[in-house]
């Protein structure tokens, strides 16, 4: 008999009074099945709805106060600035360290704040993973600290994708009328390249380790949803009133 | 074309699952699974084999290096 596995998967911003339609239109099979074969249920939040404080929270089971990753920046005393929260800013352990100090194998992916990665008994692949830092066709290296361990760190170069590497076949199911998009005044492209670029890498990271690493536990986190909600939620139905409506 | 002959590829019972690999074959790249599902991969790529994962981008990425190399 198999071992047992748990695959935490993470969707930020995901709602059912969207998914619903689509699993009920056949759109979403995959999902559907797993409702119907498993629990369902809607996750109250918490205030205020910072990403970082909140799937820090998950990751725990603490709140905000007890875990210290209390939103997307945090003071630097060594320069007198800002920096984005990281690791180092949760005061206590995660549901990986937990299972790994367990001796159970456990991998994580993306989630958000995991840079840099920590030495867990699996494979830890940061939130920094995703991000295109230089333009396409250059040389784009990963920020040090990106995967725990390191050795494993030119599987995972590899698996990235550029917002460059894109073509129509991948904008057009999004963007049908993307060819009339004036894109040197209008950046909106760049943004659903950027986020589908991002969702495909964090996505060939956690398929990857799923189907080439022994593991008991694994998370993976994608932010893609939320991200286009940002951008692109204004535009969903019901219309909202001194919008363009082209 | 013949799976077997050119993929080694043998059908399973297997119902639940089924695990796409990449194969080549006159400078054309494949994802072939257990239930005998072939599919040709372009080197445009499409979001079906970026919903694969890593697989799937093995694959395009294969595909667009031999059109590279065809050009």
């Amino acid at each position: 008999m198999p071992k047992p596995k748990v695959l935490l998967i993470g969707w930020d911003a995901a709602d059912w009074d969207v998914i619903t339609p689509l699993m009920e239109s056949g759109q979403m099979p995959a999902l559907k099945k797993l409702v119907e074969h498993g629990m369902s249920g809607k996750l109250a939040t918490l205030e205020p709805v910072f990403s970082p404080m909140l799937w820090s929270s998950i990751a725990t089971g603490k709140l905000a106060d007890k875990h210290g990753v209390l939103g997307f920046t945090e003071p630097d005393y060594s320069t007198g600035s800002v920096r984005p929260v990281s690791t180092h800013s949760r005061k206590t352990a995660a549901i990986w360290n937990i299972l790994s100090h367990q001796k159970l194998k456990t991998n994580v992916v993306g989630w958000w704040p995991s840079h840099p990665a920590e030495p867990l008994n699996g494979v830890m692949v940061s939130n920094f993973y995703q991000k295109a830092g230089r333009p396409h066709g250059e040389t784009w290296p990963m920020a040090p600290g990106t995967v725990f361990p390191k050795k494993s760190s030119d599987i995972f170069k590899n698996l990235r994708v550029h917002p460059g590497d894109l073509t129509d076949e991948h904008i057009l199911p999004f963007v049908p009328l993307a060819s009339q998009v004036n894109q040197e005044e209008d950046k909106r492209l760049n943004s659903v390249g950027k986020i589908l670029a991002e969702a495909a890498s964090i996505h060939n990271a956690g398929t990857w380790l799923i189907e080439n690493t022994e593991w008991d536990f694994m998370a993976i986190y994608y932010d893609n949803i939320d991200h286009f909600c940002h951008g692109f939620m204004k535009y969903h139905p019901p219309y909202i009133k001194g919008l363009d409506e082209k | 074309m013949s799976l077997e002959k050119n993929f080694g590829w043998k059908p399973t019972k297997s119902e639940g699952e089924a695990k796409f690999v990449v194969k080549e074959f006159n400078n054309e790249v494949f994802l072939v699974n257990e239930r005998g599902e072939v599919v040709e991969v372009s080197a445009k790529g499409s979001l079906a084999f970026l919903a694969l994962g890593s697989v799937g981008h093995q694959a395009w990425q294969k595909a667009q290096s031999i059109s590279k190399n065809n050009a």
